[in-house]
């Protein structure tokens, strides 16, 4: 690999994992919730640099549009959402970060060791991959796809049910006895 | 050769793109205060100038029907995704494509009529 | 042409979501209590059409829809069917009863997908699938604080678990070149392949442990004594018997299809997942006042157990049918269990296991059934309880892990300790309070089926045994018979790239 290519991957390297830090770290819920978007963006690029247009575009598209909009609402919702006094830390942090760092260091070595079967191939042009996506999707992969469609329609049943107040045309709830006195009384 | 250069990359004129917008945005925020006088007082410095002083926290918890709106957008965004690569393959694989692609709406379609009966696109 | 047959019960449960979805925005069907019924009556026929279908591998063994998927689906379909019945006592008290069926329904698509398994996407999908729609109903007691915090606690681990699959799954991917459970077999015989490489091992391991995050094996086991408790119980039932069998479904199907060369490191893993789950559970199940955090924590340990026959070896039909079997049985036992815990709850608004107290005088048929359960996870002879950890520790036995079953006969006298607890309270000692409880039709209807389950599966366990066998035999087949004869695969690689290293 080129210095050129080195250089655009480090850079956004650089791009994803810092702000993703500021996620984790912000005290503000609503800033932790801003810096999401370099984080998505770097992703992004990271696409754009593989020359996997399609997931590229995706990316910016439901990522950065609108999975970060609905980040935002969602802390909105939230009733105490700016709270910097409190530390986003307990105790624990330096054990965590102990972990973390052998974790890392760990399955980097690993994962830099193993010999990948490293591609020479020129990637495709955009037209030609979306398409071999498409195939895939309709044909072999057609199980996940029509699942991914179960998936948001469960996502949007369970949302509703948490987001919206069970205020309405509900009858207050009975007392229990009432309803089964008669049934259930005699042992 | 998985990551390119960006020399033969398409991705060259936004990048390009990109760091002019923010230079641009960074010169004229460095410029201006540059040549900006500086002379902050406490009625400048307050959140209207020349109006009543406000009282209270800024944050206000918003009504939860935003979040049910933007979580539909998300559902069918996802949805609208999926149709890209979907409309550049069913040339080849025809009336198959077509009624895959029709049951993956409709199940996202009846989950829409559910959201409108439940009154969640409705404001209340 | 491929076969769409065998597809016929995940369709009709998803028409059948749908439906009760849309059913229960129309108040008058929401308070004719007739949801539950549906949900329940479809589930029996879904199983129906599942045990009469025939076998079909679709998508070049993306799914497999086999002796063994068949055998989950018993467990996941009576889950849902006999809860479905129960909730039918709590319909009239919630907004959002069409929401509760349609969720716990789309939850058991997810897992029967999981059973059905051939490739990691399926599997992931499925998991995905069946944890989202616990997330919600997890929140379902909209009113208690402990519930969101259930919910909540669940969304976040079960998030990280859920990425820890994926990561394992990117690297397996990466190493493999294939997601399917049959090509990676294939490709990690091969002469030239990279073969048993740490990666593989380290992306297994992830795999294992996103799925172990599922079953509720210590160490990641710290969301089920709370969740448990806070969710509600109906809610719980399901998330601890069919949410863990689509657990140990997909971690039997990888494990089972996927011949790992050598794999110590696997087995190591699995073994002290599996000796760790049965101590830190019964250990700390002992000191639990709550009787739905006890068994969330007995729970963990029944997890440990079943783990054992796993790490004597995952592909030999022993474990499988074994595991299967326990599945099944502990389904009926725990489902009873979480029951009792809502009748209890409801009766005394309690969830402590001082409120069982005395039940015997105060609704002797609940304490029979209740003992039943307690004397069936104890593991006490005649009960199912007893077959199904004969048939463990004996898998476990014959593949070598001897010192795995000595624990588990160890800490099972400790389970025992706490189990006779329960049954101390409810049949030794006196009611504080002599009045009678009522419980509603329909619990005592599901709670009454299961103890029948318990005592058939306990007095003639034959035919569980030849169906787990089945399904054992049916994870075992290494190809997919008309494997590559369609369109080649247009693999994903031709995409994304997984060769990221710079």
């Amino acid at each position: 690999m080129d210095t050129a290519s080195l250089l655009v991957f480090i850079s956004l390297g650089v791009l994803t994992l810092v702000p993703a830090l500021f996620v984790v770290n912000s005290r503000s819920i609503v800033h932790a919730g801003f810096w999401l978007l370099p984080c998505f963006l770097g992703v992004a690029g990271l696409y754009a640099a593989l020359e996997a247009h399609f997931f590229f575009v995706t990316q910016l598209l439901i990522y950065a549009g609108a999975i970060l909009v609905l980040v935002l609402f969602a802390l909105m919702l939230t009733r105490n959402a700016m709270n910097p006094t409190e530390s986003q830390s307990n105790r624990l942090k330096p054990v965590a970060a102990l972990v973390c760092t052998a974790f890392a260091a760990g399955s980097t070595f690993i994962l830099v060791k193993h010999p990948w079967a490293i591609t020479t191939d020129t990637p495709k042009p955009a037209g030609v991959q979306t398409e071999a996506l498409g195939n895939a999707l309709i044909q072999n992969y057609a199980v996940p796809f029509e699942v991914a469609s179960l998936l948001l329609l469960a996502a949007l049943i369970g949302a509703i049910v948490l987001a919206k107040s069970d205020r309405g045309p509900v009858p207050e709830p009975a007392p229990l006895a009432d309803l089964t006195s008669g049934t259930a009384g005699g042992e | 050769m998985p990551v390119t250069a960006p020399s033969s990359s398409e991705y060259l004129p936004i990048i390009v793109f990109t760091l002019v917008g923010i230079g641009f945005v960074g010169a004229t925020l460095l410029f201006s205060r540059l040549i900006q006088p500086h002379a902050p007082s406490k009625a400048k410095n307050s959140t209207y100038e020349c109006g009543v002083a406000p009282t209270g926290n800024a944050w206000q918890q918003f009504n939860p029907h935003y979040y049910l709106f933007a979580l539909l957008f998300v559902v069918f965004d996802v949805e609208a995704a999926f149709l890209y690569p979907w409309a550049l393959a069913y040339r080849r694989v025809g009336m198959y494509a077509v009624g895959e692609m029709i049951l993956f709406v409709v199940l996202l379609g009846a989950g829409l009529v559910y959201a409108w009966r439940r009154g969640a696109l409705e404001w209340e | 042409m491929t076969d769409y047959r065998p597809l016929a019960p995940y369709a009709l449960l998803t028409i059948l979501a749908l439906a009760v979805a849309l059913l229960g925005t129309v108040p008058a069907a929401r308070r004719s209590g007739a949801l539950g019924w549906i949900t329940a009556i479809g589930a029996g026929l879904a199983l129906f059409i599942s045990s009469q279908s025939p076998e079909a591998t679709p998508w070049l063994g993306m799914l497999r829809l086999d002796a063994f998927s068949k055998a989950c689906n018993v467990i996941f379909l009576a889950a849902l069917a006999i809860i479905s019945i129960a909730s039918t006592a709590e319909e009239h008290r919630t907004a959002f009863a069409g929401e509760f069926y349609a969720l716990l329904t789309l939850s058991t698509v997810g897992l029967m997908l999981m059973g059905a398994s051939g490739g990691l996407l399926t599997m992931y999908l499925g998991l995905e699938l069946s944890t989202i729609a616990l997330f919600a109903l997890a929140g379902f007691s909209k009113r208690e604080k402990r519930s969101a915090e259930a919910a909540l606690k669940l969304l976040i681990l079960g998030s990280v678990a859920s990425a820890v699959v994926l990561y394992g799954a990117s690297i397996v991917y990466g190493v493999l070149g294939t997601t399917q459970f049959f090509e990676m077999s294939a490709a990690m015989s091969h002469p030239h392949a990279a073969g048993a490489s740490a990666a593989l091992y380290f992306g297994i391991t992830f795999i294992v442990a996103g799925l172990a995050f599922k079953v509720a094996a210590v160490p990641f086991h710290l969301w089920a004594p709370d969740v448990y408790e806070g969710a509600p119980s109906l809610v719980t039932a399901f998330l601890s018997t069919a949410s863990k069998a689509g657990g140990f479904a997909a971690l039997l199907r990888f494990l089972g299809s996927v011949q790992v060369p050598e794999d110590r490191t696997i087995s190591t893993l699995l073994i002290v997942l599996s000796a760790i789950s049965m101590i830190v559970g019964n250990l700390s199940a002992l000191s639990q006042k709550n009787f739905k955090r006890m068994l969330g924590y007995s729970g963990v340990a029944q997890s440990g157990y079943i783990l054992t026959a796993l790490a004597a070896g995952s592909a030999t039909s022993k474990t499988i049918s074994s595991a299967l079997m326990y599945l099944l049985l502990y389904a009926f036992t725990n489902v009873a269990a979480f029951l009792v815990a809502q009748a209890i709850h409801d009766a005394t608004g309690s969830d402590q296991i001082s409120a069982l107290r005395g039940l015997h005088r105060r609704r002797p048929t609940l304490a029979f059934c209740a003992v039943v359960v307690m004397f069936s996870l104890g593991g006490i002879p005649p009960l199912a309880g007893f077959v199904g950890k004969l048939y463990l520790f004996t898998a476990a036995w014959d593949g070598g892990q001897r010192c795995l079953v000595l624990i588990g006969a160890l800490t099972s006298v400790a389970a025992l300790y706490y189990y006779l607890m329960v049954v101390r309270q409810i049949y030794l000692l006196d009611p504080e309070d002599d009045r009678k409880i009522t419980v509603a039709p329909a619990i005592v209807m599901a709670i009454s089926l299961c103890t029948a389950a318990i005592l058939a599966i306990g007095i003639y366990p034959r035919p569980f045994v030849t169906m787990g066998e089945a399904a054992a035999s049916a994870v075992q087949v290494t190809s997919v018979a008309h494997q590559r004869e369609a369109a080649p695969v247009v693999a994903a690689s031709d995409v994304s790239s997984p060769h990221l290293r710079p």
